[in-house]
C-alpha cells in the first residue's frame, strides 16, 4: 500500500461511514413510508394496509404495505430486482425499481407534512 | 497469448474478458441494476498498464455493451447510467495511474475509480431517477464499492506482478 492508496482507502471509508451515520439517524418510533414514482411522491403511515399500483416508464409496479412490512410483489421491469429485494421494515431501508422509476423507503416522520391518507 | 501483440486485438480480448466477468457478476444479487461488484473492471486495470487512452475508452465501451447485453438493459436508460459511471471511473483511473508508481498502486487507482463512478451514479439517480430520498442508497452503494474496488485492486497488483502474459505484453504493443 502506497501513500495515495491509503489516502484513497481512508477517503472511501470516511464517505461510507458518513453516509451510513446520516442514514441511521432516523428515529424508529415515528416512521413513515415514502414512495416515489416518476416525479410524484406518496407518504403512508407505517401501519397502513394497502396494495397499490404505481405507473412508471416501463409499466406498473405493485407495492404492498402490511403491518409495517413493505414489499414489491409485481413489476413490469426486466430484471425484477425490486421483487427479489424482498421486504423492508425498519428506518433507512429501501427498495428501488430503477427501470420503472419507483423508489420505496421507510424514513423518520417529517414535521408539517401530510400523509397519503390525510384529506 | 504471445500472438496478442496488436493493440486492437488486445482490446477485443480484454473486452471479451469483461463480457465473461460481467456474466459472473450477474450471478450475484444486487439491489439496483447499476450496483455491481465491479469485477468486470479488472481488464480495465490491466489495460491501464498496456494500452493507450483511446483503446482504454474503446474497452470501456465494450464493457458496458457486454454488461447491457447480459442484463438486458442495453436498450434502456439504465445503459446511459452505466455508461456515465464507467466512463467517469475509467477517466479517473487513467489520470490517477499517470501519477508516479512510488506514490500510488493499482489499489489506489481502483478505489478512486470506483468512488468517482459511484458518486456520479448516486448524483444521477438522485437528480434524474428517484429524487432526494434516494440518498439512502448511498451507504450500501459506497460500502460495496469500497470493499470490492480494494480487493480488485489488490488482485490486479498481485496478478500483474506474477503474470508472464502481462510481462510478455509490456513494451511490445
Amino acid at each position: 500500500m502506497k501513500i495515495i492508496d491509503l489516502t484513497a482507502l481512508s477517503l472511501a471509508i470516511f464517505l461510507t461511514v458518513f453516509s451510513f451515520l446520516s442514514a441511521i439517524s432516523i428515529r424508529s418510533d415515528s416512521l413513515e413510508i415514502l414512495i416515489q414514482a416518476g416525479d410524484k411522491e406518496w407518504i403512508y403511515p407505517i401501519d397502513s394496509q394497502i396494495s397499490k399500483v404505481f405507473e412508471g416508464p416501463v409499466g406498473e409496479t405493485v407495492v404492498n404495505i402490511s403491518s409495517g412490512i413493505v414489499s414489491v410483489s409485481e413489476s413490469d421491469c426486466s430484471e425484477k430486482i425490486c421483487i427479489q429485494s424482498g421486504s423492508i421494515h425498519s428506518g433507512g431501508q429501501w427498495i428501488a425499481c430503477m427501470p420503472n422509476r419507483v423508489f420505496v423507503t421507510i424514513r423518520g416522520k417529517k414535521e408539517g407534512e401530510l400523509d397519503g391518507e390525510a384529506y | 497469448m504471445a500472438k496478442l501483440i496488436n493493440k486492437i486485438e488486445l482490446t477485443s480480448f480484454l473486452g471479451g474478458l469483461c463480457l465473461f466477468l460481467s456474466a459472473i457478476e450477474y450471478l450475484f444479487p444486487r439491489p439496483v441494476p447499476f450496483m455491481r461488484l465491479g469485477i468486470a473492471n479488472l481488464p480495465i486495470l490491466f489495460a491501464l498498464k498496456l494500452l493507450p487512452f483511446p483503446y482504454i475508452m474503446l474497452l470501456v465501451l465494450l464493457k458496458i455493451t457486454g454488461q447491457g447485453l447480459i442484463s438486458g438493459t442495453l436498450a434502456s436508460y439504465v445503459f446511459l447510467f452505466s455508461a456515465a459511471g464507467s466512463f467517469t471511473s475509467a477517466m479517473v483511473m487513467y489520470s490517477v495511474h499517470k501519477i508516479p508508481s512510488k506514490w500510488v498502486s493499482l489499489i489506489g487507482v481502483s478505489i478512486l475509480g470506483a468512488l468517482a463512478g459511484n458518486i456520479v451514479q448516486l448524483i444521477l439517480s438522485v437528480k434524474f431517477i428517484f429524487g432526494e430520498s434516494a440518498w439512502v442508497i448511498a451507504p450500501l452503494f459506497l460500502a460495496i464499492g469500497t470493499i470490492s474496488s480494494f480487493l480488485i485492486g489488490l488482485f490486479a497488483v498481485k496478478f500483474i506482478k506474477r503474470s508472464q502474459w502481462i510481462f510478455s505484453l509490456e513494451g511490445r504493443l
